[in-house]
């Protein structure tokens, strides 16, 4: 079930924590380490509800790849060659080979942990300001420890600054430099 | 052809004038909806021929450096430096045109004026990640650099102050920190002195 309704945009103004947020802006540096390589850009990762836009470029400004997911139809655009699947996790896997956790990415970077009924065995340590630390989910068919080394402080929430994301046969990190909440 | 060849001739003549500079840049990329992709800051330094730094401070530092033999391209982000043949450099990146003096190198590109800037394009178009590289002057001071991808989408580099003075040579050189991987992509891997080669 999907936390947000798809459409209205709240008023920032109203909202008590940072799992309220539908629509924003976030851009900074990705790193996606699989056991033999190291890929990293800049990314520019805009979400609207349930659907988003997401893309990584070189430090030329050259796109290295575009994913985007518009009412549950996930659009992946690599060498100038668009590719169409349901999950964009599938086809990013597809496409790329990365297994990426998708899905709970964008509650991850906003430091929000969303409780779905399937990882009850989930793990979660906070700092002494309540703000996630640590978590170690079964996502996919493996378990991810995400780890939060900085906040940065925008508008009343703490958001992310740098995380770290483990799994058996990938690494992730992302340094969030810079957000804009819309709603 | 000769159009191509006057440009050419003119643009190499300008930039033959960057043989010891030091600028500032600050960094845009904006996708075909203008959209705010990217936006950096960092400094650069040309010397002729083949030599050149190209350091972004601003959010996250990255570094690529040329001492017109080895292309050092050093991502502290994930603690990596990737080496190229200064051969190589130009497919790397763009800007190690701007210190090219190689008649070859050059011959991969056209180049037309329009007004104060330059634009070059690579002649193999269909394999090229960059499609356009536009350099503009005021008069011959360089001012803004532009480098458009594939998808449309431009890297406008503002450039600022521009100081024409000696650069040391040593500058050119990068000192491969402890715990660094090192993705060697050189043809054939040399000993570079002052460098530990495997």
């Amino acid at each position: 079930c999907s936390l947000m309704p798809k459409t209205n945009i709240k008023n920032i103004a109203d909202m008590q924590t940072a799992a309220e947020l539908s629509h924003w802006t976030a851009r900074g540096k990705m790193m996606i380490a699989t056991n033999n390589e190291k890929v990293s850009g800049y990314f520019y990762w805009q979400q609207k509800g349930d659907n988003f836009e997401f893309s990584l470029n070189t430090l030329i400004g050259i796109n290295m790849f575009e994913l985007s997911v518009n009412d549950d139809e996930a659009e992946l655009t690599i060498d100038g060659k668009t590719y169409y699947g349901h999950t964009a996790e599938i086809l990013v896997a597809q496409l790329t080979g990365y297994q990426l956790p998708i899905s709970q990415l964008r509650f991850w970077v906003l430091g929000v942990q969303q409780s779905t009924k399937n990882n009850l065995k989930t793990k979660t340590k906070l700092d002494e300001k309540g703000r996630l630390k640590h978590i170690e989910v079964f996502h996919g068919d493996a378990i991810w420890q995400i780890d939060y080394q900085s906040w940065r402080s925008v508008m009343q929430f703490d958001l992310p600054k740098s995380l770290q994301l483990k799994s058996p046969n990938n690494r992730i990190k992302l340094s969030i430099t810079d957000w804009a909440l819309q709603g | 052809a000769d159009v191509t060849k006057t440009a050419e001739v003119e643009l190499r003549t300008i930039l033959k004038q960057y043989n010891g500079f030091s600028a500032d840049f600050s960094q845009r990329v904006v996708d075909s909806e203008l959209n705010v992709l990217h936006e950096a800051q960092g400094r650069l330094k040309f010397k002729q021929p083949g030599l050149f730094l190209w350091e972004i401070t601003e959010p996250e530092p990255e570094l690529l450096v040329s001492n017109g033999e080895t292309l050092w391209w050093f991502n502290p982000f994930i603690e990596q430096v990737s080496l190229f043949d200064a051969s190589q450099a130009v497919a790397q990146t763009p800007f190690a045109l701007l210190v090219s003096q190689d008649d070859e190198t050059w011959s991969q590109f056209t180049i037309e004026k329009q007004q104060n800037h330059f634009v070059v394009s690579p002649k193999l178009l269909d394999q090229a990640q960059v499609i356009e590289l536009k350099v503009t002057f005021k008069d011959t001071l360089l001012t803004n650099i532009a480098v458009v991808g594939r998808t449309m989408q431009v890297s406008q580099y503002a450039i600022s102050n521009q100081v024409f003075a000696d650069v040391d040579n040593g500058l050119f050189q990068f000192e491969i920190p402890l715990g660094t991987d090192i993705d060697d992509q050189r043809q054939l891997p040399k000993v570079v002195d002052g460098n530990v080669e495997y």
